[in-house]
């Protein structure tokens, strides 16, 4: 028997969840487009090797023969193609390069996990904008669209991916042990993190800068509660950095919409920077993430300077409700009278929404106002 | 207000004595009747218990801000959530065992593994270099051995009467386990002091109290 479903991991949306959908995309659109970002549309299929050159989860990508054997995949983000097409096509441009896009992109997710394979991202890409400039600027764009947010309880916490990677290079630690530290710090499963490392050979002082880190999340106060475990000069600076980044944020009024949290490590394998993440209350994971990779674009053959960050459109829509303005009628009309009621319903038209209802039973035209 | 999902069952009565020893309110979780959802008597956090895998569940899709799972029940989820803290209770461990003339880990040839749990077989095997098949079974795995559909079983022992009474024995342990509080990845952001002041009464129960 022929099974009508979607496969795993993609949903219909209907009614009410296309209005949200639709709503908070255009609201989103309007806010970038404020800040001059341009459109840019690439194509949902690219070669696998564009998405493998930036180490993009082998496992997590769907992947296609094409019809001359080459293999090919649904992109699995956003920023990936938009550096392909600044690195190619853009390379002999003036900079900056401001590009937005709201597009769906596809990752293969764990089976019935609850979460999406096909999902919609709503971002942008700032090029040729070095740091601390260009973070300023991009953190800043980020809380201007998440004021829609205004009401619930919301957060963007920042960090910086060099915190963690500076001080595991300091102590020239071998790859392994820093990926077993990353992923336990990552999921904050702190009762690994702290067997493992009691077995690293490094001094107490940088075990404890280890067994610390997941906790260093919080207000603004954990800059300097981090500034007791830094143990070199690099990891000073970041915090230097990160400091006066939010001193100019709380300037500009947003104090209580941000947070630091120095034990956050990249989604992506391409970040070099900064990277933050937004979480509202009532969803589970983040609904805005992003941060700097520096060294994308050299990977496509032209290094430029990048940050970005993406919103996920799906987590939002179930968070937040619009109800349209717009005035519908319900024009009813015997069989006989169609044309005179296609007459008048091009005249309504122009100022209401118009839905035509064939019914024998009545004489007239008829025309209803919709609750 | 934290909601709270508490593991049903072997988990269930240890973890409500925590709560009690850590000063919270729980008098409604230990006379329970028909209800589901049950409020603290002091403070502003209200319970309910679920099954092991739907803790995850609640936790990471953020219906609960912190669950309180065994380890078993981790390893074989994917990981959307924080894992902040040992409770030292439910003590048990996964361990691979057989018939004594079956030592699977010396064996030659195709190697077949009985087990409820296949992601932790998965990887002890992966990290052991062995390629072997594994069959899931849903209850009572020990008998697989000895009906000959598996050469051993990976399985959760507490005190190993049940291997000892089907003749088998313990080759290796695959890892500890005990009570882990979970906590979803938002709700860490956002209710950050609450569930704070939760972890750290409940580390000073654990430490009044001895559990070993």
């Amino acid at each position: 028997m022929v099974e009508f479903t979607t496969p795993p991991g993609t949903r219909d949306l209907i009614r009410q969840e296309c209005v949200d959908k639709r709503f908070l995309e255009q609201h989103f659109r309007n806010v970038f487009t404020r800040w001059g970002y341009e459109e840019v549309m690439t194509p949902m299929l690219e070669y696998y090797q564009t998405f493998s050159i930036a180490n993009m989860k082998e496992k997590e990508v769907y992947k296609i023969l094409d019809a001359s054997n080459r293999i090919v995949t649904l992109r699995g983000d956003m920023t990936i193609p938009i550096s392909r097409v600044v690195a190619t096509k853009f390379k002999d441009s003036p900079l900056p390069l401001r590009f937005q896009y709201c597009a769906n992109v596809f990752k293969v997710k764990e089976r019935l996990s609850g979460n999406q394979n096909e999902s919609t991202d709503c971002g942008v890409e700032l090029y040729g904008v070095d740091e601390p400039i260009g973070d300023l600027e991009i953190l800043v764009c980020a809380l201007d669209a998440l004021s829609i947010l205004e009401g619930c309880q919301y957060t963007l916490e920042i960090g910086n991916r060099n915190f963690f990677y500076n001080a595991c290079t300091a102590l020239s630690l071998e790859k392994s042990a820093v990926e077993k530290l990353a992923d336990y710090i990552n999921r904050k499963s702190l009762k690994e993190l702290q067997d493992y490392v009691d077995e690293l050979a490094i001094s107490e002082e940088h075990k404890h800068f280890f067994k610390q880190l997941p906790w260093l999340c919080g207000d603004l106060s954990t800059i300097a509660e981090a500034r007791s475990i830094a143990f070199n000069k690099s990891l000073h600076a970041i915090l230097d950095e990160l400091e006066s980044l939010c001193h100019q944020l709380k300037e500009l009024g947003y104090e209580q919409q941000i947070s630091i949290d120095l034990s956050k490590l990249p989604r992506m394998e391409y970040y070099t920077g900064i990277i933050f993440d937004a979480y509202a209350e009532g969803i589970g994971d983040s609904i805005l993430s992003g941060g700097r990779y520096d060294q994308l674009t050299q990977r496509f053959g032209k290094n430029i300077s990048a940050i970005g960050f993406a919103i996920r459109l799906d987590a939002l829509a179930t968070l937040l409700h619009h109800t349209p303005t717009q005035k519908t009628v319900t024009l009813s009309y015997p069989t006989s009278m169609q044309t005179e009621a296609l007459k008048q319903a091009q005249k309504l038209r122009e100022t209401t929404v118009v839905k035509l209802l064939t019914d024998n039973t009545i004489k007239q035209i008829q025309i209803k106002e919709e609750a | 207000m934290l909601s709270v999902a508490l593991t049903k069952g072997r988990l269930e009565k240890q973890t409500v004595k925590l709560l009690e020893q850590s000063g919270y309110g729980i008098e409604a979780l230990k006379d329970k009747g028909r209800a589901l959802v049950f409020p603290d008597s002091k403070k502003d956090i209200s319970y309910f218990l679920v099954k092991a895998n739907d803790c995850v569940t609640y936790v990471e899709h953020g219906v609960a801000d912190i669950g309180v799972v065994g380890k078993d029940t981790l390893l074989e989820s994917n990981d959307q959530y924080y894992e902040v803290m040992d409770l030292g209770i439910g003590k048990c461990r996964f361990i691979l065992a057989s018939l004594p003339e079956n030592n699977v880990l010396k064996k030659q040839g195709h190697i077949k593994i009985g087990t409820k749990y296949p992601t932790v077989t998965k990887r002890y095997f992966k990290q052991k270099g062995l390629d072997v098949e594994i069959i899931k079974i849903d209850g009572s795995v020990e008998l697989t051995p000895i009906l000959g559909l598996c050469d051993a079983i990976v399985d959760i022992m507490e005190t190993g009467t049940t291997l000892k009474e089907n003749g088998l024995i313990v080759f290796d342990t695959v890892c500890e386990i005990s009570a882990r509080v979970i906590v979803n990845k938002a709700s860490f952001r956002l209710k950050r002091n609450e569930i704070q002041e939760l972890l750290n009464d409940l580390k000073n129960a654990i430490k009044e109290t001895d559990y070993d």
